[in-house]
């Protein structure tokens, strides 16, 4: 009798995560006070900020299990006396798991975030001019594309002997042995953009 | 930028070449300053130049950017008045070349403007002309003011058309204004604390201006594909020509996929790992079982709120699980002939299974989780119950379900929110099973022919777009495979799968957006599509031309595919949630969480009788005491009951107390710390996988014992 188990196992695990970085500018304040008559007076603020982000992730696994348990044929013939015949059992088990995870995140917050500005005129002259300009330019575009494929090819076949008592004075029994096949499988996939 | 009055007056001043070019391109445009832009170039006029055009409005110039007068360089009046230069430059002229030019403006032009004794210049509606210096300044301030279609800054200044006699406005559009020009604010105001104390003063201001463009593109393309094929042989076994033999046995076959697929989803135990258990019930075992989900440890679950303002969100997600199983179980034949004397024939059992759980989009939470597996291999004559307070929480919210249907909620009118969701599930699910042919035939002395049960199960739960908050949820399957008269509470009769909430506060069909003042396009489609064949065949037992034979028996055949689809969906348990699978093998008389008959005593126990209460021996280990062991531990329990009584079983508790037995074994521990959720689900599998190799042995024990038992298996 002959038993054959066999036990594949694959583990497929890939993460991808990206970061990207982006200056983040502080609040801004400007204060004028005290002017003369007449005078002029300007504060300008300039925030310009641009940020550009692409992200191209292509995430493939493949699991090709392919298994084949057989167990021989037994036979017990033309004996005076003889036992049995017992062809043994054969077993394929597999087990896949793949956790596949992408994440597209940014370190703190994107540019632009310029905080909360904070301005003051006061003790201005006659006929004085005071202008504070707080402006701020943000371009922020950030694409993600992001590509996952798992795969899971099995292919199990379990076959037992044949078990056969022939022309036998006293004999046995024929007994053939079980097949059995078991998978599993589990596949987690996510996409953090 | 500046009219021209009539006449030119050229006033000759030290410059670098740089601005001598500059002062040539603002000359270009007009052909009354071609010759001046050569005498430039070629140095005619030394060392550089500042022109006061006084002739006809330019078509383009630099606007001045200062609202201040313009510097004035010393009167230097020319007697010549130069040709017309296209503009004129507010750098001052440190050396200034005395010259005499016209006292009043010139060019088409002129007649708007008039002498202002007060001030001794010559004003128009827009513009003021120096006699001394001959230049022109704008009388409007010159603003400018950002363009976000564009992205430059415009101000606008005033161009005399002389057709129309009328100084008409005209948009300059440069990359950045000058320096010290002053700007006009956006209507996007940032936030910010401004304080102006003079408000009535208008020459002072704060401005905070800010334009904000922020684009996320987000796609995904998933897929996961399973291709399963299975096929599990049992050879033949003979038994001929013998003078004396045994049996033709053949053994079984078992073709079992189990499948869990998560895209996007999560199944979100925090704190521990799902209690697992498998209950196999072997032989006859009467009475009533409890589960009892209440002694599961609790964890509170916490949910993040994004908020995005001001932003582009396009999202287009396509998902797409394909799972492909073909499962084929086949024993082999079985056959005696020929013999004087032999045993029977019989062919083994065949069990094609398939349990395949897809979550796209979703995610649980749970406080604690079990997943439990109750397979019912003999004759179980009693309910499964949970317990009564339980049940009615359970009852409750079933019966009075809160369902909200709850739109998008935008604070502006200026938000654009497109959603589309394409949801596909295709089940495309074949179960065949077959038992094969049993034959008794030209034997002098024989046994019967009997042929196997062939039954196919299919249990099938979808979930789409739900929202479940509750403090628990429980999804019951029924596998039916064997035979079964009962039925599930709360579930319409002939119900073999259902879904069981307690507590349940919200339960919303549609997802909310949160969104500000943004504008999102999110497309997702999704699908699953679900191939999946189970086929089982038991092989044909033959028992012929003996003298003297035993039985022809064929195997039972059962294919069975249990599926759970839960798409675009989350359920947020504070308390817990279960899955229970309960596969009826052999014959189940009784319910879930409905108390019937079936089990009961004929005449009820005595409070004394309640001391031969035989704890079943699925218990959890008490949530955190000790630290425990990594992951959680599958516990797998034969119950086998050969007493006459009825038995009452409890899963999931602890039986305590004077009146009976402890809790007979620990079988499901979980640990708090347990991190990693992916052994969760292997460990989820790892029990159906040892589920189904603890159902194999158990059929070769009663295929061995069976044998053992024939009187034909014993010779000499």
């Amino acid at each position: 009798m002959k038993k054959y188990f066999l036990r594949y196992a694959v583990l497929a695990t890939v993460t991808g995560l990206t970061l990207g970085t982006a200056a983040v500018a502080g609040a801004s304040s400007g204060t004028i006070g005290t002017t003369g008559p007449d005078s002029y007076n300007k504060i300008i603020e300039s925030a310009n900020s641009s940020l550009l982000l692409n992200n191209n992730n292509n995430l493939n696994a493949t699991n090709n299990n392919s298994q084949h348990a057989y167990s021989g044929d037994a036979e017990s013939e033309h004996n005076t006396t003889a036992g049995g015949a017992a062809a043994g059992a054969a077993s394929n088990g597999n087990t896949f798991a793949a956790n596949i995870s992408v994440k597209n995140a940014l370190a703190g917050n994107l540019p632009g975030d310029f905080g909360s500005n904070s301005g003051t005129i006061n003790n201005t002259g006659p006929d004085s001019h005071n202008v504070i300009v707080f402006k701020s330019n943000v371009s922020n575009v950030v694409t993600n594309n992001n590509n996952l494929n798992v795969t899971n090819n099995n292919s199990q076949h379990a076959s037992s002997g044949d078990a056969e008592v022939e022309g036998n004075t006293t004999g046995g029994s024929a007994t053939t042995g079980a097949a059995t096949n078991t998978s599993s499988s589990s596949i987690t996939m996510s996409v953090t953009n | 930028m500046r009219p021209p009055p009539s006449g030119r007056t050229l006033v000759g001043q030290k410059k670098g070449n740089r601005h001598m070019r500059n002062i040539l391109l603002r000359l270009s445009a007009f052909s009354t300053s071609v010759v001046v832009a050569v005498a430039l170039l070629t140095g005619m006029y030394q060392p550089a130049l500042v022109l006061a055009d006084t002739g006809t409005a330019p078509a383009t110039t630099t606007p001045t950017p200062d609202p201040s007068p313009a510097p004035t360089p010393t009167p230097a009046p020319t007697a010549t008045p130069a040709p017309a230069p296209a503009t004129t430059s507010p750098t001052p002229t440190p050396t200034p070349v005395p010259t005499k030019g016209p006292n009043k403006p010139t060019g088409a032009s002129a007649n708007t403007y008039t002498y202002n004794s007060a001030t001794g210049m010559w004003e128009s509606q827009h513009y003021i002309w120096d006699p001394i210096t001959g230049q022109t300044t704008p009388k409007d301030p010159v603003a400018y003011s950002y363009n976000p279609t564009t992205g430059m800054w415009d101000t606008t200044q005033y161009i005399f058309n002389a057709a129309t006699n009328k100084y008409e406005p005209n948009i300059i559009s440069v990359i950045s204004p000058p320096l010290g020009a002053a700007l006009v604010s956006n209507p996007t105001l940032l936030g910010g604390n401004l304080l102006l104390p003079n408000p009535g003063d208008q020459a002072s201001s704060i401005k905070n201006s800010g334009y904000s463009s922020s684009i996320f593109n987000s796609f995904y393309n998933a897929t996961i594909s399973n291709n399963i094929d299975s096929t599990a042989t049992s050879g033949d076994a003979t038994v001929k020509n013998n003078t004396t033999a045994g049996n033709a046995i053949t053994g079984s076959t078992q073709a079992i996929a189990n499948v869990l697929n998560l895209m996007n989803s999560s199944w979100g135990i925090a704190a521990s790992n799902p209690i697992m258990f498998v209950a196999n019930i072997l032989g006859n075992v009467i009475g009533d079982m409890f589960l009892d989900p209440g002694s599961l440890g609790q964890q509170s679950s916490s949910v993040n709120n994004n908020q995005n303002n001001n932003v582009q969100v396009n999202s287009a997600s396509n998902g797409l699980i394909n799972n492909n199983i073909d499962l084929n179980a086949n024993s082999g034949n079985a056959n005696v002939s020929g013999n004087t004397k032999a045993g029977n024939a019989t062919s083994g059992d065949s069990i094609a299974m398939a349990n395949v759980v897809n979550l796209m989009n979703t995610s649980i939470g749970a406080g604690q989780s079990f997943i439990g597996m109750i397979n019912i291999l003999g004759n179980l004559n009693g309910d499964i119950l949970l317990p009564q307070g339980t049940l009615n929480s359970l009852l409750a919210s079933n019966n009075q379900p809160t369902v909200q249907l709850t739109l998008p909620q935008n604070s502006t009118t200026n938000n654009t929110v497109a959603l589309t969701d394409n949801q596909i599930i295709n089940n495309q699910l074949s179960a065949n099973a077959q038992s094969g042919q049993a034959s008794v035939a030209n034997n002098t002395t024989a046994g019967n022919a009997t042929t196997g049960n062939a039954t196919t199960s299919i249990t099938l739960l979808n979930l789409t777009g739900r929202q479940v908050t509750g403090k628990d949820a429980l999804l019951v399957f029924v596998n039916v495979l064997g035979s079964w008269v009962g039925m599930i509470v709360n579930a319409p009769v002939g119900s073999t799968a259902s879904a069981l909430g307690g507590g349940v506060s919200q339960n919303n069909f549609v997802p909310t957006y949160g969104v500000n003042n943004s504008t999102v396009n999110a497309t997702n489609n999704s699908a699953i599509n679900n191939n999946i064949s189970a086929n089982a065949t038991t092989g044909n037992a033959t028992v012929t031309n003996n003298t003297n034979a035993g039985n022809a028996t064929t195997g039972n055949a059962s294919a069975s595919i249990n599926l759970l689809n839960v798409t675009n969906s989350s359920f947020s348990l504070s308390d817990w949630f279960g899955v229970l699978f309960i596969n009826v093998f052999g014959n189940w008389h009784g319910s879930f969480g409905v108390n019937t008959d079936a089990g009961n005593p004929i005449n009820t126990p005595s409070v004394a009788s309640q001391g031969n209460i035989q704890a079943f021996a699925f218990v959890p280990s008490t949530i955190g005491d000790n630290g425990g062991s990594a992951g959680s531990t599958l516990g797998i329990q034969n119950v086998t009951d050969s007493q006459d009584g009825p038995v009452n079983q409890v899963l999931g508790s602890t039986t305590t107390g004077s009146s009976g037995p402890g809790p007979a074994t620990v079988l499901a521990s979980a640990n708090q710390n347990q991190q990693w959720r992916w052994v969760v689900i292997l460990g989820l599998f790892a029990s159906t996988v040892l589920a189904g190799f603890e159902l194999q042995r158990m059929r070769q024990e009663q295929d061995m014992a069976a044998a053992i038992a024939s009187p034909e298996h014993h010779f000499s």
